[in-house]
């Protein structure tokens, strides 16, 4: 004989496996199970505290770390292989195009080919998306915030909160599908 | 009766927003929600393509790529959601625009002026809160853009990849 629990009287779980664990969904009139990264929730994210500016002079395709030890986030692969990374700074190129992108240790990811155009110091303020496919389901993986200069020389920078209110931050959200 | 652990069952696809529900215990009662409550990302496209970039010299709003530049959902209960789309971009003279298209031509009061100097290519993202839809009703917004007579450059993946994604918003 099964016992009747509240869900109520259930104990507390901790923040979700999105691809392991699951929930009930009906679907059609028909219960089924749910992985919870099936819902498209957020998977991780880093707000940076930094004051000081984080500056290269690192020239595409040579993507290098912007703060190895902090901007990064760690995070279960959803069902569908897919994430959204979204990045929120402020930055600039003295000379060339800053570059942003996402690593995994050495490895780049994805990267823009522009983000913030180079020359006469415009400062710009953006969110940019950087979307990634074809992970496997359930792998684990930990994804750095990276940058390079378009070339031409010159030093790229992206802000930190003495200069921006604010440093970069960096989100990952599950994509459903 | 039947008793089935969860992990017994079979699983469901993607869920749509408003008609597939979970449940939720609200006040010491177990009630149903509807997925789309809870706030997630719904949809959302990206366009992989590395050449050409989408160009313009329409004046009025033209769509950058019908195809596959759009997203479509279901509406889930608040009617509510948060449409984004980034992308890089530039006008040779002047700024770039960009708003939502749907079936029938511009979705009103979209249009954002993405504020470049001529000449100048930048990347963000824009955001479009959108009320008043109806709930499970399902909707295609397309990515538009025009520019002020010179010529308005959306670029492909070789740049920024273009993407647009819809979150629900709850209520």
């Amino acid at each position: 004989m099964t016992a009747t629990v509240k869900i109520s009287a259930l104990p507390v779980a901790t923040a979700p496996d999105p691809n392991a664990d699951v929930t009930l969904l009906v679907q059609g009139g028909t219960t089924k199970k749910v992985a919870i990264g099936q819902l498209g929730g957020l998977l991780g994210y880093y707000q940076s505290v930094q004051g000081a500016d984080f500056t290269t002079a690192s020239i595409t395709p040579a993507y290098v770390d912007v703060d190895t030890t902090n901007i990064k986030v760690t995070f279960v692969t959803p069902p569908s292989g897919k994430v959204l990374v979204v990045y929120n700074f402020a930055g600039y190129g003295n000379t060339s195009n800053l570059l942003v992108g996402v690593r995994e240790g050495l490895v780049d990811v994805a990267a823009s080919g522009v983000a913030f155009n180079g020359g006469g110091n415009f400062i710009n303020s953006s969110t940019i998306h950087l979307p990634i496919t074809g992970l496997t389901p359930g792998s684990s993986h930990t994804y750095k915030m990276s940058y390079a200069s378009g070339g031409g020389g010159g030093n790229v920078t992206i802000f930190g909160s003495t200069n921006a209110g604010l440093g970069p931050s960096m989100y990952i959200w599950a994509v459903p599908g | 009766m039947t008793n089935l652990k969860i992990s017994a069952l079979s699983a469901g696809i993607a869920p749509d927003a408003n008609a597939d529900v979970v449940p939720i215990v609200q006040g010491g009662v177990t009630k149903k929600a509807p997925v789309g409550q809870l706030g997630g990302i719904i949809a959302w496209a990206r366009v992989i393509v590395t050449t050409p970039n989408y160009t313009t010299t329409s004046t009025p709003f033209v769509d950058v790529d019908a195809a596959n530049l759009k997203v479509t959902f279901s509406a889930p209960p608040s009617g509510k959601v948060v449409v984004t789309a980034c992308f890089s971009s530039m006008c040779s003279s002047g700024s770039p625009y960009v708003n939502l298209r749907d079936s029938v031509g511009d979705v009103a009061n979209t249009p954002r002026n993405m504020v470049s100097s001529s000449g100048w290519q930048n990347s963000g993202s824009v955001s479009w809160p959108l009320t008043g839809l109806t709930p499970g009703t399902s909707y295609t917004y397309k990515l538009g853009f025009r520019g002020s007579g010179a010529t308005t450059t959306i670029f492909v993946a070789n740049v920024l990849m273009p993407t647009m994604v819809v979150w629900a918003v709850p209520g």
